[in-house]
């Protein structure tokens, strides 16, 4: 669960990084992980907090699994980056996780409308 | 299902394991100019170097716990430990080499012992023979009852061969072969060589293919039809150094031309010795193969030297079909047994008893044709098939 708010921004959810990255890859085209970063927070509006750095943890597991990939390229500031692109099987778990985190957030949302309710 | 998507999983993380450290440089890396772009950024929106910088490092996070998550990530755990066991392993075998050298060379000479013995039992009793359906094929064997305790079994004759093939009975195809001394002359040094005189169908009953020219058509088993032979790979290129025109030549086998017409393949492995019938004298090698061609007079002379084996049609029973030929070969040796002449039996120490019989006695003698007694080609009877093939 999120860690509380400290002015009004909110901590990453347990196992919903892997999820925005793959999102962000997939809108984005390929991207290096600080390119990600930044998308992240454009898209959160900066009422993310993410430690940035767990970024590079998330692109690895996701590596592993075969969703994404890595080629190695030029950065703005020229250095070699690392860039990463969605794989097909990458997509895939895309659409699944998506749906599975609809379904999840309908329940979170019906849940706490009871709670409200009573 | 989940049992293989984890397996595939586990093999993913395989991948990683080697070039983790690698991979863990390149993180650093990654790290380094994600501060550098980032720590930009402040400065362009007015920060000041080195306040950019430290913010730049707040907003990245632990990048120690980074590299340790991604080195965790990375590892397999048991692989670890597997590594340290291994190398104590190696540690224990040095300290007590003497021990060490007799438990390694124990375990070879215990492998490779179990190994050499299941190769020869496996070519020997397990790995299927190379010919077409080869569980199906029984070579025929002819018992005389009375003569047993001499004389366990006969081959069959050529004369028996016809009269079995021509007759019906539950097995689907039959082919004869016999042994046939050749003499090889006219084009290189003169040279004996092992032959066969095979019914026509021979190699298309086992299923073995002649690499180049053609096999025997049927009616190439009429006498006059028969001077044609086919060679075997070895001899060919033994003899006539793999000559390509070598096919359609003619050669001289015992003082007569013979054309040659085609090569056998050189995975040809000769049913003879157990595998057919150990008393049918065949020479170690097979090298050259002629159709039988019976003539009358021929078969009236003939020898108990041929080998018959018969293919169980698909839907035929073997008993069925044993007796059924026995039922033929009794009926043939009641009419013919006169015609035998003992002398040309191929068990000599017998044909003294054998004259002696009467007819009647006799034809009553060869009832028990082959199958039940007749062994399966593919099960070892006596000794080791394979050690009695010759590859030709």
């Amino acid at each position: 669960m999120a860690k509380g708010t400290q002015s009004g921004t909110i901590d990453v959810l347990q196992g919903t990084l892997d999820l925005m990255v793959l999102t962000t890859l997939e809108s984005m085209g390929p991207l290096h992980g600080y390119g990600i970063a930044r998308r992240i927070e454009q898209i959160s509006e900066a009422t993310l907090r993410l430690n940035e750095g767990t970024v590079y943890t998330s692109l690895m597991r996701l590596q592993q699994r075969g969703w994404i990939s890595a080629t190695w390229g030029t950065s703005e500031n020229n250095r070699r980056a690392k860039y990463y692109a969605i794989t097909r099987s990458g997509r895939r778990q895309l659409t699944a996780e998506t749906k599975n985190w609809e379904r999840m957030a309908g329940v979170i949302t019906r849940l706490l409308r009871t709670v409200q309710q009573s | 299902m989940k049992a293989l998507s984890q397996l595939r999983a586990f093999v993913a993380r395989l991948r990683f394991v080697p070039g983790r450290r690698r991979l863990l440089d390149e993180v650093t890396e990654e790290l380094e100019s994600h501060v550098e772009l980032l720590a930009a950024r402040y400065v362009r929106s007015g920060m000041a170097p080195d306040e950019a910088r430290l913010a730049a490092r707040r907003q990245i996070g632990n990048t120690t716990r980074v590299r340790e998550e991604i080195y965790t990530i990375n590892s397999i755990e048991w692989l670890g430990a597997v590594a340290y066991d291994v190398r104590y392993a190696c540690r224990l075998l040095t300290k007590n080499p003497g021990f060490s050298v007799a438990a390694i060379v124990t375990l070879a000479l215990g492998i490779s012992a179990t190994t050499s013995i299941f190769s020869i039992l496996y070519s020997v009793l397990l790995k299927p023979l190379p010919y077409k359906d080869p569980e199906r094929i029984y070579s025929a064997e002819i018992i005389v009852p009375e003569r047993r305790e001499q004389l366990p079994s006969l081959p069959a004759s050529v004369q028996a061969y016809l009269a079995w093939r021509d007759a019906r009975s539950d097995f689907s195809e039959m082919a004869a072969l016999g042994p046939w001394e050749c003499n090889l002359t006219g084009d290189a040094e003169p040279e004996r060589v092992g032959g066969a005189r095979v019914s026509a169908n021979f190699f298309s009953f086992l299923g073995v293919s002649v690499s180049s020219g053609r096999g025997f058509n049927a009616d190439e088993e009429q006498p006059g039809k028969e001077r044609i032979v086919i060679i075997s790979d070895a001899l060919w290129h033994r003899r006539y150094g793999a000559d390509p025109t070598l096919v359609g030549r003619s050669i001289s086998i015992n003082g007569e031309g013979h054309e040659v017409i085609g090569i056998a393949s050189p995975t040809l492995l000769v049913p003879t010795g157990s595998l057919l019938h150990p008393q049918v004298p065949f020479a170690t090698r097979v090298d050259v193969w002629t159709p039988i061609a019976a003539t009358r007079r021929g078969l009236n002379n003939e020898n108990w030297d041929h080998g018959v084996l018969v293919r169980l049609a698909p839907d035929g029973r073997l008993e069925a079909g044993r007796q059924q030929l026995e039922a033929i070969i009794n009926e043939m040796a009641r009419v013919q047994m006169p015609n035998l002449n003992p002398r040309d039996c191929p068990v000599d120490t017998d044909s003294r008893d054998l004259r002696r019989q009467d007819p009647a006695s006799s034809a009553h003698a060869l009832r028990c044709f082959s199958a039940s007694a007749a062994h399966r080609l593919c099960e070892p009877r006596q000794s080791a098939p394979r050690a009695g093939g010759n590859t030709g």
